[in-house]
């Protein structure tokens, strides 16, 4: 039994599957967008190439940067979205780590990787990634709230705050739309997502929100000076990442993996669902990603703050207003 | 930032999505050149009178011709050198050095750039 649930961290659905999944869903995102740009895109599993020959290069510090900050804090991203992986649901609602308020301790995770950012390029000595972390720091703080506030809101709806009931509740709603205020529902529940994806977005440093790496104007951002291993880690966490998120928001919104008693195939049927979720949900992001440029940082955070937070915390109240007066 | 753009752009993103893509995949495959594209200058040895004109033309001294015994000539093209300008294509009287649609000539050894072939001088009759 103990080997069996050692098995389960380090191989399904634990570690190795969220690095499979993470690279897969990687390569279908950058697939996604080059077909959507009309290119043919990169061959399976390139993310998986791109990380091999990174780990095999040799790591370059910069003069006078500390060396000892930028060799830890790839290995602390790295862990700190691995953690965030275990908390997924994805052959059952519930995650393999799963207790009261695991949502928020997730969010906290979040917060931990983004702001990690931060420190790499300012300790790299390195324009580039000074400013870049700058940027990516101030994006983080902007996408963070609203992100929060969208999945507090859901977490208001199913009266929860753990991952798991959030989902089961989520995965029994559709076919519960019994009173007219669960109907009602539907409104701020598109809002949310919405909101969550574009916070997602931020999270990610995909387009619109990707000044933290601006290419032809800081070079790699916050990434400038990272080499060989550090910089594989870097990448292997961002591809994590996308994977945490996405798998987040296919759980909290559209109800994860749920559960249909059909025999034998309950387990496989429960992860089939849940991988045609999550494809949706990273066929959202890969859009939006495509068709949208990117902002200057002064415009990103301003979007954010000015009209992405106010819509939040107008869909958390929606929401309240009717749990309260409309018999949700 | 109007709402119209992206609407614009998201149509012709799900258009480009389900359309045959502008790009291949290089390596694997590669674009089509025309006919007459300006490729690597291929000799045809049978031809060849060994007249050097091209030689003396070449403004990147990409050709030399070597005797090497009484009858037998080494003609070189150095693609390191060459600059695909046409020049001997043509100066050649006797159809004999052709510019054809072959451009992948990347090496990765500078003496491999060197396309050497065997030219027999012809008795005069
Ligand atoms: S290729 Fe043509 S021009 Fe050059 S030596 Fe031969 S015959 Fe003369
Ligand atoms: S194409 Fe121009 S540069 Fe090249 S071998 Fe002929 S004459 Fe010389």
């Amino acid at each position: 039994m103990m080997i069996l649930r050692i098995l389960e961290f380090f191989i399904f659905p634990g570690a190795l599957f969220a690095i499979v999944l993470s690279v897969i869903l990687m390569w279908l995102v950058r697939k996604l967008a080059a077909r959507m740009e009309n290119r043919v895109g990169p061959p399976f599993l390139q993310p998986l190439y791109d990380f091999a020959k990174l780990l095999a290069k040799e790591r370059v510090y910069p003069e006078k940067s500390m060396r000892l900050v930028l060799w830890l804090i790839p290995i602390l991203q790295f862990s700190v979205a691995l953690t965030m992986s275990l908390f997924l649901p994805i052959i059952s609602p519930e995650g393999l780590i799963s207790f009261d308020g695991d949502l928020f301790f997730f969010l906290f995770l979040l917060g931990i990787h983004g702001s990690s950012a931060f420190f790499l390029g300012w300790m790299s000595n390195n324009p580039y990634g000074g400013s870049g972390s700058g940027r990516a720091v101030l994006i983080e703080l902007s996408f963070e709230i609203p992100l929060s506030l969208s999945l507090a809101g859901i977490a208001n709806v199913a009266r929860s705050m753990r991952i798991s009931e959030i989902t089961l509740y989520m995965a029994g709603v559709f076919f519960t739309f019994g009173s007219f205020g669960k109907i009602l529902l539907i409104i701020p529940w598109s809002l949310l997502l919405i909101i969550s994806l574009i916070s997602t977005l931020g999270a990610l440093e995909y387009n619109p929100f990707s000044a933290g790496h601006a290419e032809t104007e800081i070079v790699a951002g916050w990434m400038t000076e990272l080499t060989g291993p550090d910089l594989a880690l870097v990448k292997m966490s961002e591809f994590l990442n996308l994977t945490n998120l996405s798998v987040l928001i296919a759980a909290l919104f559209l109800g994860g993996p749920p559960v249909y008693e059909i025999g034998l195939y309950t387990r496989f049927v429960t992860f089939l669902v849940f991988l045609v979720k999550t494809l949706l949900v990273v066929f959202a992001l890969a859009f939006i990603k495509t068709i949208s440029s990117r902002l200057r940082v002064d415009q990103s955070t301003e979007g954010m703050w000015k009209y992405l937070l106010p819509l939040a915390l107008g869909g958390v109240i929606l929401i309240l207003l009717i749990q309260q007066y409309g018999g949700a | 930032m109007s709402i119209t753009k992206y609407l614009v752009a998201g149509k012709t993103a799900l258009v480009n999505l389900f359309s045959k893509p502008n790009t291949v995949l290089f390596p694997n495959e590669m674009v089509e050149t025309s006919e007459d594209y300006r490729g690597t200058p291929v000799l045809v040895p049978e031809n060849c009178t060994l007249c050097k004109k091209c030689e003396r033309i070449c403004p990147t001294l990409a050709i030399k011709i070597e005797k090497l015994g009484d009858v037998e000539h080494q003609f070189i093209i150095d693609l390191g050198r060459c600059c695909y300008c046409g020049e001997c294509e043509a100066v050649c009287n006797f159809d004999s050095i052709h510019l054809q649609n072959v451009w992948m000539t990347a090496e990765m050894d500078r003496e491999k750039l060197k396309r050497i072939s065997t030219v027999y001088k012809r008795r005069k009759k």
